[in-house]
């Protein structure tokens, strides 16, 4: 049986970094995808991983015996993304902002007519605010609970339940102006 | 509009997840077989979740470098003083210490047996008691976290080197570089010693 997260991080804490290698393998690319959906910069979203990885090495004693580490590393991960994005200046952010704003140049038949119900549901995601996105991420591409998503974001539970019945609120309307009238809510 | 959702409805994205208790997953079943919204309201979902799914999937991974990047970066620390200390002497370094010690004194005394029953061997002329005893200079009890480096940085700095040790209370021998050592010399030395924090005690030894 391989080590668990727990064992590993124990093990980078005491400076083993072929442990290290390990929980990087097992998560990377979640916290990858993770920071990419905040800050839609493959490069920027590198970054954030290679920061989150290091301050494991650095700080791993003090992240034993807390939370699950995929939790706690999306966690760091969001911080440092956000962290990232105050950074950049406000044009950027427009810029960005901008690109979020439903097109609306076809008509919901039309856009039914050239993409699939998967298609229209997939740039339907990509049109949410971002704290829509990330609580319907965290939720059903992350698996993570509700107490693991408040911890995440830093939000009371009772947030996170609200939120993301918004968000799947919302995206059924950008389904519906999009064509896509699945009879819910 | 700003409605709220109802119990059951918040709680079925964690349903569909099977990231509920038990007795909550038992209400969401209940309200299912009740309520048809709400399995229409499931049945939405679980597409949503589905391209959600996709999408991320579709993001790819970050490029080899970055690993790279880490791992160049993720050098391993500094032992501290004990991890070095246990490092050479292995996980049980007093035990091992102790059988080193008990190796030795064997090997000494069946050296004095064969030299005595060697002929013409004279007796051993009368010692004083403080014969054999330790000639270190200096002793001296690190702090746990000390490291190897600042360690020795410190004892070249007070013209020292390890003569010996660990003895009961974590007490190292010390030896001063000149040679012989004046008195002088030794409070010189354990003025610095004493006055550095990686140090936690420092005496004058029996050679001293």
């Amino acid at each position: 049986m391989g080590d668990t997260d727990s064992d590993l991080l124990a093990r980078v804490a005491k400076g083993d970094n072929l442990a290290l290698k390990t929980l990087y393998g097992r998560h990377h690319v979640k916290v990858f995808r993770f920071a990419l959906r905040i800050l839609k910069s493959e490069a920027a979203a590198e970054d954030v991983v290679s920061e989150v990885f290091l301050d494991v090495w650095r700080q791993a004693a003090s992240f034993e015996g807390r939370a699950e580490a995929s939790t706690f590393l999306l966690a760091v991960a969001r911080n440092k993304a956000y962290s990232q994005l105050r950074k950049r200046r406000d044009d950027q952010l427009d810029e960005e902002q901008a690109g979020e704003i439903e097109d609306l140049s076809d008509t919901p038949e039309t856009t039914l007519q050239k993409k699939s119900k998967g298609e229209v549901l997939r740039a339907c995601l990509q049109k949410l605010s971002a704290e829509h996105r990330e609580v319907m991420d965290l939720v059903y591409y992350h698996d993570k609970s509700v107490e693991e998503v408040a911890a995440i974001v830093g939000v009371p539970e009772g947030t996170v339940k609200t939120r993301m019945f918004h968000a799947r609120k919302r995206l059924a309307d950008l389904a519906r102006a999009a064509g896509l009238d699945r009879g819910w809510p | 509009m700003n409605e709220s959702p109802d119990e059951i409805e918040a709680l079925l994205p964690w349903y569909a997840a099977g990231a509920l208790s038990y007795e909550d997953r038992v209400r969401v079943e209940t309200a299912l077989e009740a309520r048809p919204e709400l399995r229409l309201s499931l049945a939405t979902l679980e597409e949503d979740r589905d391209e959600t799914v996709a999408l991320n999937q579709t993001l790819g991974a970050p490029r080899a470098d970055v690993w790279a990047r880490i791992a160049q970066a993720a050098t391993p620390r500094p032992l501290t003083f004990g991890q070095r200390f246990a490092a050479l002497w292995g996980p049980r370094p007093f035990l091992s210490l102790a059988a080193a010690t008990a190796a030795l004194v064997v090997l000494l005394q069946g050296a004095t047996i064969v030299a005595l029953l060697r002929p013409g061997a004279r007796p051993p002329a009368y010692e004083t008691v403080t014969a054999g005893r330790s000639t270190a200079d200096a002793l001296a009890a690190f702090a746990p976290d000390a490291k190897m480096a600042d360690v020795a940085a410190l004892l070249d700095q007070a013209g020292a080197s390890f003569a010996g040790g660990p003895k009961s209370g974590g007490l190292y021998e010390l030896r001063l570089k000149s040679q012989p050592a004046t008195r002088a010399e030794i409070d010189a030395a354990l003025k610095i010693l004493s006055g550095s924090p990686l140090v936690k005690l420092a005496l004058p030894g029996a050679g001293g």
